[in-house]
């Protein structure tokens, strides 16, 4: 019969037509039983014609019945109703529970968020690692210079330091706090998600084995409770994410602006050597003067010996002169002397002549006082002569020479210590030289290094976005989910929208989405990837 | 006379980090948080030597703005950069469709900006 092709169900209408029929007939063979001898008397041989009849009539109503049954369109009773939908939301949940769970796998594998932090936390450790080392050799580079005056500069750089490590540990905090966040909602909804498995795999058996719907009730409301749940799980992460993102921010705003004070400070530092070195330059101009002059001087002392020999010995020639004359004197002296002796020849014979020659005595007499005259005249050209040479001689005993030569020798040396001044000054400006060379190349290795650090901050931006395309995908799932959810409370049975399509068109506008975006610091590695930098 | 260069991001840390940069390296640096913004800047007067724009941005974004720049009077051959976290190839496409003169990716350290600085702007 029809009604033996499906499970025996005693609810529906085919099953009581069966149930039905079977009776009749099982009545009619204990009719037969029971009445046997009383109806083949009664009937003779037509008994068992009758039964047949009767059973045939029996079989050919309820198949009759049977066949009008199975033409009805089928309407399902509301067991076989929440049967159905409670099939389907098994359905549904599953492919739900796998969409997010491949969505929860790719964001922990592929975001790598953990490995950005890291890659993040090394770049900026590393940056300031080495701008510490460069500070330090700058410090230990003026200190070497023993200036003092550097050391205001040197007070001002080194709290700029101490606040640049403290703004990068900050950040680096931040950043951990996004792993960490991140981590912790994974594992949640991950912990959710195996509640409702749970509650899930649990729902076919219970839901076949039950004819009774207020469990599948709480099992819907257990169902929604933990999207309703999940979702607040969602919000409080949300939030956690927008405080990540802004402390992050602050963070690198923070650290920007004590960049720029260090760079400052630097800007100033060199600045201050800048003008020392100006400086320097103009003592240069006013020491090179000096010593100019000084050499001139030099030169000119240097030059008296041979002014003063040159004097010694036109001197000399004055003495020459005078020995000449006193030879002079000499002959002055002879002369007068014979002119005395003729004067009195002459007055001898001016007395024997008389009378006539009284006139002649006179002469002679004069001619005689100016014998004497001349005499004493040339005695006193000699005195003069004598004390004049007196004099040059005196003059020159006067171990004049010697002092001449000390004091040319003073001059020498004075020559020397010059000369050694200016050796020295070259020295000090040789070591000014290389000493703002040195300051000049730790400070581009400085601006070098801050500049890094300055591109580096660029990963907050890059976390920033990142967080929002989560934090988009997460509210088009929260949205979902409360359709979802919505639509389990009403407890209609039916579904109207295919959610795990839905959730899969998040997923893949989430993924598609994350592959348009440098994935991470470490992206150089993917040759695959289009270069971080074209020209077109 | 130092060379101006207009940068559009809507993120101010980036804004700041580039400037910075650019600053230290003697540019003159003028910022716009978006497009809209920018081509303000553009309409008043600013005549900067290189732009360098975001691509995602409110309000308008990096691709719209190169567009209506490079419609601008004076604005055909000044070079335009962007900078971005978009690594894509069609995005790529429409940015250069749109008349940007070159492509870079987040992060671009000091030392690499400057680099790629000096090819679009010789003697910079």
């Amino acid at each position: 019969m029809a009604a033996k092709s499906k499970n025996i169900d005693f609810k529906n209408r085919a099953g009581r037509i069966f149930f039905i029929s079977g009776g009749l007939l099982l009545i009619l063979m204990i009719c037969a039983i029971l009445f046997g001898s009383y109806l083949e008397a009664s009937l003779g041989k037509f008994k068992e014609a009758v039964f047949l009849g009767i059973a045939m009539a029996i079989a050919l109503v309820s198949q009759v019945f049977l066949v009008q049954e199975m033409q009805k369109p089928q309407v399902l009773s509301p067991e076989e109703r929440v049967h159905a939908s409670n099939e389907k939301l098994r359905h549904v949940l599953n492919g739900i529970t796998q969409r997010v769970e491949s969505a929860l796998g790719v964001k922990s594998s592929e975001l790598s968020t953990e490995t950005l932090t890291d890659a993040l936390a090394v770049t900026l450790a590393k940056a300031a690692t080495s701008l510490a080392e460069r500070v330090k050799d700058l410090i230990q580079t003026l200190q070497n210079g023993n200036n003092d005056t550097l050391e205001t500069v040197k007070q001002d750089l080194l709290p700029q330091i101490e606040q640049t490590a403290d703004a990068i540990t900050q950040y680096l905090n931040a950043s951990e706090k996004i792993d960490a966040t991140l981590r912790e909602q994974i594992n949640e909804t991950k912990q959710l998600l195996l509640n409702l498995q749970n509650v899930l795999k649990n729902l076919p058996a219970q839901a076949t084995q039950t004819q009774e719907s207020p469990i599948l009730t709480t099992l819907i409301g257990e169902t929604y409770a933990v999207i309703d749940r999940h979702l607040q799980l969602e919000n409080a992460v949300k939030e956690q994410l927008n405080v990540v993102a802004n402390d992050t921010n602050d963070s690198a705003i923070q650290l920007v602006t004590l960049m720029r004070d260090l760079s400052n400070e630097a800007e100033n530092l060199v600045r201050y050597i800048t003008d020392a070195v100006q400086k320097i330059s103009s003592l240069d101009s006013g020491v090179d003067d000096s010593v100019g002059f000084i050499i001139r001087i030099a030169h000119f002392i240097q030059d008296i010996p041979e002014k003063i020999q040159a004097d010694i010995q036109s001197i000399q020639g004055v003495s020459g002169v005078i020995d000449g004359l006193t030879n002079l004197v000499d002959s002055i002296k002879e002369i007068s002397f014979q002119t005395d002796i003729l004067a009195v020849n002459a007055a001898i014979q001016a007395a024997h002549a008389g009378e006539a020659g009284l006139g002649f005595k006179i002469v002679a007499d004069e001619v005689r006082k100016l014998a004497v005259n001349s005499n004493k005249a040339a005695e006193m050209i000699e005195d003069g002569l004598d004390a004049a040479r007196h004099t040059i001689k005196e003059g020159l005993k006067f171990k004049f020479l010697e002092e001449v030569m000390a004091e040319m020798n003073e001059a020498a040396a004075v020559m020397e210590s010059v000369k050694k001044l200016e050796e020295s000054h070259e020295d000090m400006r040789q070591y000014y030289k290389t000493l703002f060379s040195v300051i000049n190349n730790n400070n581009r290795k400085l601006a070098a290094d801050i500049s890094e650090i300055l591109g580096s901050i660029q990963y907050q931006d890059i976390v920033r976005q990142r967080i929002e395309r989560m934090q988009i995908a997460m509210q088009r799932r929260d949205e979902l989910f409360q359709v979802f959810a919505d639509e389990l409370e009403a407890s209609t049975g039916n579904l109207v929208d295919d959610f795990a399509a839905q959730m899969n068109i998040i997923l893949e506008d989430y993924l598609e989405e994350e592959s348009h975006h440098n994935s991470s610091m470490n992206s150089d590695a993917d040759e695959d990837a289009p270069p971080k930098f074209e020209l077109f | 006379m130092a060379k101006t260069i207009l940068l559009v991001d809507d993120s101010v840390t980036m804004l700041m980090s580039v400037k910075n940069n650019l600053e230290i390296a003697g540019f003159k640096v003028e910022t716009a948080e978006d497009g809209v913004k920018a081509l303000a800047k553009l309409n008043a007067g600013l005549k900067p030597n290189l732009i360098i724009t975001d691509i995602n941005m409110p309000n308008m974004g990096g691709i719209e703005f190169i567009k209506k720049a490079r419609a601008l009077p004076g604005f055909r051959f000044i070079p335009i950069l962007t900078l971005t976290t978009e690594a894509n190839q069609g995005k790529r496409d429409e940015g250069k469709a749109a008349g940007a003169t070159g492509w870079l990716v987040k992060p671009v350290g000091g030392a690499d900006l400057l680099k790629i600085i000096k090819q679009v702007l010789p003697g910079a």
